[in-house]
């Protein structure tokens, strides 16, 4: 009776099959391996972080964070001021490259600042790189120069374009930035997002907090041909309940399981 | 550095390598079951425990249910030490730990873990016990011709139940 009663737990355990919707959405690193999760190892947008989200089976790519420095180098970088997280100071835009290649994040491992050139060298030719730009510079308490962010992107991005897609914070940006690029709108208002997609037609879609949206919105924005990937999946749960709502793609903090959970069999 | 590990492993189970000394005490035998969260996962185990002069070893074979709710069977295997003295009415000693686990997504991810910590232990035929420990973690695979290997600092709480055969 208790071998019957075990294969039948087994079974259950076992039997769930996910569905083909599950299996359609895309699912990429946030900063790397996730940002502040335990299970990283390594620090959000190091060159690590990122070689190890690219490398885990069936990745579609990584999302990371990008601020222009003084000298027009693109550096992957999340918070505002870099004593926050490295042993420099001040913010990446008032620095270049030979003082941001010496910092070192304040981790066990030292993981050392990555300039996006870097980071996507390590793309394989199937995924893709969001680059989410940090257009803030706290320091002088302004947005960097548009123009040499641009100049900068396309320098920088080169070859690579049809590899990468911008994600963008800043509405009036997104007119200049949709005739180069396939450009995300980012924001965690609904309501705003919907009309903004509305207003730019070039705009290829949302991206936005998983917890803000729900299933029926993220329908209507599949449905007005545009894409939409949720962020702020840090747990098995938190992945179970974006995938339910059956967004374009994720950007998890959990990686291995977000990808393990969508299954191997694409 | 395998010379220094081997010594420290030999002071450490040094009582079982003098049994002349241990002769009064007779072995307990105990078999249980063990919850243990860590870093990348969490296991369910069965577990068989010997008991020697307040040095207890134990066997531990689990799996993990979380990964089972993926559908991926992932075992691990899992061998420990413990040296626990008797405080009041319960029991608290450090613990050291080895640890291997595994499961198959497009490619085989392997996990081995040693750890150092505490347990404490409490009740005599039924034994309750608590156990965390911290220690380094290598994860391994092999994904498109290119090995990746990492190592990690990775904590293991556990929470067990254990039945004393005699």
């Amino acid at each position: 009776m208790h071998y019957v009663k075990i294969t039948f737990l087994l079974c259950v355990l076992f039997a769930c099959t996910k569905s083909e919707e599950v299996k359609n959405i895309l699912v990429f690193g946030h900063a790397g391996m996730g940002l502040e999760m335990d299970n990283s190892i390594y620090h959000d947008n190091s060159k690590e972080a990122v070689s190890l989200a690219l490398n885990l089976p069936t990745s579609n790519g990584v999302e990371v964070d990008v601020r222009l420095a003084a000298d027009g180098t693109l550096w992957l970088y999340h918070d505002e001021l870099l004593e926050a997280e490295t042993n420099g100071e001040g913010c990446v835009s008032d620095l270049s490259e030979p003082e941001l290649s010496k910092f070192t994040y304040q981790t066990l491992k030292h993981e050392k600042l990555v300039k996006l050139v870097d980071a996507l060298a390590l793309l394989r030719e199937d995924q893709i790189l969001f680059i989410d730009l940090k257009e803030f510079n706290s320091c002088q308490n302004q947005r960097v120069n548009f123009p040499e962010l641009k100049d900068a992107l396309n320098t920088q991005i080169g070859m690579n374009s049809n590899r990468v897609k911008i994600i963008c914070s800043y509405e009036y940006w997104l007119n200049d930035l949709t005739q180069e690029y396939e450009v995300l709108f980012s924001t965690d208002d609904v309501p705003y997002g919907k009309k903004t997609l509305t207003k730019y037609s070039a705009l290829e879609g949302l991206v936005i907090r998983n917890a803000v949206i729900n299933s029926t919105d993220v329908k209507w924005i599949k449905e007005q041909d545009r894409t939409v990937y949720l962020y702020d999946i840090r747990s098995l749960r938190g992945i179970r309940k974006a995938y339910a709502k059956n967004p374009t793609g994720i950007f998890s903090d959990d990686l291995r399981n977000a990808l393990e959970e969508r299954g191997y069999a694409l | 550095m395998i010379i220094r590990l081997s010594l420290v492993f030999f002071i450490i189970y040094l009582p079982w390598f003098c049994p002349a000394q241990n002769q009064h005490a007779s072995g307990v035998f105990r078999i249980g079951l063990t919850q243990e969260l860590q870093k990348f996962n969490q296991f369910s185990s069965a577990r068989v425990q010997f008991e020697k002069n307040k040095n207890l070893f134990a066997v531990n074979l689990g799996f993990s249910p979380l990964k089972a709710s993926q559908q991926m069977f992932a075992p691990s295997f899992t061998i420990d030490y413990a040296h626990l003295w008797e405080i009041h009415r319960g029991f608290l000693g450090p613990v050291v730990m080895f640890s291997v686990d595994s499961y198959v997504f497009g490619t085989r991810f392997l996990y081995l873990h040693s750890s150092i910590g505490y347990r404490f232990a409490f009740g005599a035929k039924w034994q309750l016990f608590q156990e965390s420990t911290v220690g380094p973690t290598k994860e391994t695979f092999t994904y498109l011709a290119q090995k990746n290997q990492q190592f990690t600092w990775n904590y293991h709480i556990k929470l067990g139940l254990q039945y004393a055969l005699r």
